[in-house]
């Protein structure tokens, strides 16, 4: 009797074995071909969970490389150092970049990891190899932009449940024991690799339906992709958005609040010094969000004339929402602004790469970057280099001293 | 029936002997013997009557050889250098016995219970399912596959001392099973590294059943800081030879300190205590309350992933076994649930103590998963299928 049970117990444990695949292998950590399989723990298969987790902080009597300690969840080095106040990192700082790097990655074979202008915006030759140089892209300047994980750590821990102290910033917006290879299925978001702050367990974009994708938003239209024909993210004819999440609704999870910054000063006067504007992307917030626009597609009735270009003018919709990555890098962007920050405005948006414009503003200038998507026809400010000194999130026409512009209304 | 020890016990030896004609040397020798084995292993058919006995019963001459010499041959045996079967010892052994620990705990066959002795160390082929400790078969090809114990593996090639050793206590059984140990003379080496105190006089009783004194639970329990305690659970009669959710081991186990090293002194009467008696370092778990190494007697949090651990009904499993807290009904013999929120997870939920034919001695193929093997640590971290 007790061999029928051992019988029936084996049966059912490798019953379970084989007929259970569950998120962690779907996910691009766990992939038996392409996941984790670090250069000093080789004996593992891949995918396997010794490549980042040390279960007692050594293999075989030593500890294998990289040689600095443990971190939380048993992950085999310090999640992140909390020093690092700012950039650049270096790969110690952050666990995620002993692989995510392509310089002295763990990795074997290495991951290539490009800006997202690169992957889902045709930016050619890709600035950033790595996810480490992507935030390095501008982080040894004064006014380089890319996204603080001091900061994100401090508002995630605050803001976050599952966020605890010893977390690493970089899961406040990838789980990764979900996150998917987006980069190799650009096509199809169900390979989303985010995962929203407020829902980390589960990856955000891979709804059946349009839920989750930036198709739920009727007006939205994705920038070209390098070419008037071919569309973001995957440079296919699709354009609706159905093809990437719903990033805005990714990104308010923690930008619909002020957020504090260590480096970055708001341009809105009404911002908490010290802090990044809450961004209103409802119909009561900003244009590029769900605001109305004052003016049509041609800018009639304007008397600052200047008009919004394909594939948005000839679309003629009532009103726009764009989505946060058709015009910012979630990582680093390599512009460097004369203010405080470049905001991680991408190289390349609708198709158009922006370029300098003169001495000290050599890779960006503020005008070449608007006029990828807007003719620009007003004098009244500054030159070419002062968009955003009246145009900013939140920025709007209601006579404020610091407003440039006639009108009432959003400014941006 | 391919064992020293427990063919001279075996009812049948006489058929036994005509069926299994010796080979080698040393069986002949035996052989040479077989009137008196015979005669003994009937005297010992009369008193034996139950497969498995806490308490060794039968002819001391089963065990014991007064002068090690009958008929000017040696009586005493133990393995031969190639670990392929058994030679003649001339040496007499402590305690008069006929062999070591080794001698009668192994079989040249693939059976893991013969005669109702445990075979721990299967010289011919690996078992096909082996006792809950596992077996050495392995460690003698491959360091990394079991205990490397006296007798049966040399010192690991990959380590100076146990993986978290607390101790600085050289020439001891802390820094290699597999050395004679010449720490404290009180004290065997190899096997009696761990098992400190075997009493196979002592009576704990018959059949499945719960021990919490000494010798304690299999014999384990320990000497200086840990002097007078050993470990408690129930051991299973057959040693999980057959296992279900209602026929397996139980152990205790104790939610501690995590940020030092532990033993019985500090985390009590548990397997785990036991365990950190030579990797100690592994119990320092927690930094500023993050684990950085893998929890043992923690009890499995009844929240988030964890809160399914072992299925919605959590069913105990005996591939990856829990321990109990005090206050489980220990009386009340093996539990077929596991009880999320007060039941641990402890060195045993992952690895088997003898050996295992996984890679550090895991209790399931962990390290070919996911390409292949068995995704065993699923069975608490259920989101990380």
């Amino acid at each position: 009797m007790k061999n029928v049970s051992a019988c029936l117990m084996t049966l059912v444990f490798w019953g379970g074995a084989l007929a259970y695949a569950g998120p962690y292998l779907d996910s691009a950590h766990g992939n038996s071909a392409h996941g984790v399989k670090r250069t000093s723990t080789l004996q593992y298969a891949t995918g396997n969970c010794a490549h980042c987790h040390e279960q007692h902080s050594m293999i075989a009597g030593s500890q294998p490389e990289p040689y600095g300690g443990m971190g939380a969840s048993c992950v085999f080095a310090r999640n992140f150092d909390t020093a690092a106040t700012t950039g650049p990192y270096s790969q110690d700082d952050n666990f995620c970049f002993y692989c995510h790097a392509n310089v002295g990655y763990l990795q074997d074979g290495g991951i290539t990891n490009n800006e997202y202008s690169a992957t889902f915006g045709s930016y050619s030759p890709a600035l950033s190899m790595g996810i480490l140089e992507a935030f390095n892209l501008s982080s040894d300047q004064p006014n380089g932009s890319y996204h603080n994980l001091y900061d994100i750590r401090r508002f995630a821990k605050e803001r976050f449940d599952f966020f605890k102290d010893s977390s690493n910033p970089c899961v406040a917006c990838h789980n990764p024991h979900r996150a998917r290879r987006n980069k190799a299925y650009r096509t199809d978001p169900a390979y989303t690799a985010i995962s929203r702050p407020f829902d980390h367990e589960n990856l955000w974009g891979d709804s059946v339906d349009s839920s989750e994708k930036m198709s739920r938003y009727t007006t939205y239209l994705p920038p070209y992709y390098n070419s008037t024909a071919t569309y973001e993210p995957d440079g296919s004819a699709v354009h609706n958005g159905s093809s990437m999440p719903d990033y805005n609704t990714f990104c308010l999870d923690c930008h619909q609040y002020e957020v504090q910054s260590t480096r970055t000063t708001s341009m809105n006067p009404n911002t908490t010094t010290g802090y990044l504007t809450a961004i209103d992307w409802t119909s009561l917030g900003d244009m590029h969000g769900g605001g109305s626009r004052i003016y049509d597609v041609d800018g009639t009735g304007n008397t600052r004339s200047g008009t919004i270009i394909n594939p948005y003018h000839d679309s003629n919709a009532s009103n726009y929402v764009l989505s946060c990555m058709d015009c910012h890098e979630p990582h680093g962007t390599v512009l460097v602004s004369e203010r405080s920050s470049s905001y991680l405005l991408r190289k390349k948006v609708n198709n158009n790469i922006v370029d300098g414009c003169g001495p000290s503003v050599e890779n960006f200038c503020e005008q070449d970057f608007c006029e990828s998507c807007h003719t620009f026809a007003h004098d009244t400010c500054g030159g070419p280099q002062d968009c955003f000194q009246c145009h900013y999130h939140g920025a709007c026409g209601h006579g404020e001293p610091e407003w440039c512009g006639p009108w009432q209304g959003p400014a941006f | 029936m391919t064992g020293r020890l427990p063919a001279l016990l075996d009812k049948n030896i006489s058929l036994l002997y005509l069926n299994n004609m010796p080979r080698r040397a040393a069986d002949q020798e035996i052989a040479m013997k077989k009137p008196l084995i015979c005669l003994l292993a009937i005297l010992f058919a009369i008193g034996i009557q139950s497969p498995a006995r806490a308490k060794i019963r039968g002819n001391c001459s089963n065990c014991h050889t007064m002068h090690n010499s009958q008929g000017g041959l040696p009586m005493a045996y133990e393995i031969n250098e190639s670990l392929s079967g058994y030679t003649s010892d001339q040496s007499p052994n402590p305690s008069l016995l006929v062999t070591n620990c080794i001698g009668c705990h192994s079989s040249t066959g693939s059976s893991v219970i013969e005669n109702g002795v445990p075979i721990v160390f299967n010289m011919g082929a690996a078992p096909a399912n082996y006792l809950a400790a596992g077996n050495f078969c392995w460690v003698r090809n491959d360091d990394a596959k079991g205990h490397n114990v006296l007798g049966i593996s040399p010192i690991d090639s990959n380590l100076t001392s146990a993986p978290g050793n607390p101790w600085n206590c050289a020439n001891s059984c802390h820094i290699s099973l597999a050395v004679r140990q010449t720490a404290i003379d009180a004290l065997g080496s190899g096997c009696e590294g761990c098992h400190l105190n075997v009493k196979h006089h002592a009576d704990k009783g018959t059949g499945t059943k719960y021990v919490n004194a000494f010798p304690w639970y299999r014999f384990l329990s320990g000497h200086m800081s840990g002097e007078n305690h050993g470990v408690e659970g129930i051991e299973d009669e057959d040693r999980q030879y057959t296992y279900s959710p209602t026929d397996h081991n139980e152990y205790q186990g104790m939610e501690g300190d995590y940020t030092s090293p532990a033993g019985f002194y500090n985390l009590g009467n548990t397997m785990t205590a036991f365990c950190c008696g030579c990797h100690g370092n592994f119990h320092i778990e927690q930094d500023s309350g993050s684990w950085i190494r893998h929890p043992s007697d923690a009890s499995i949090p009844n929240s988030g992933e964890y809160a399914a651990a072992f299925g919605e009904s959590h069913i105990y499993n005996p591939l990856v076994p829990v321990a109990r807290p005090a206050s489980f009904s220990w009386t009340g013999g093996p539990s077929p649930t596991v009880t999320i929120g007060t039941d641990m997870v402890m060195c045993l939920s992952c690895h088997r103590a003898h050996g295992s034919p996984y890679y550090k001695m895991m209790r399931w193929d962990y390290m070919n998963w996911p390409e292949n093997g068995y995704d065993g640590c699923g069975t608490c971290h259920t989101s990380k299928n």
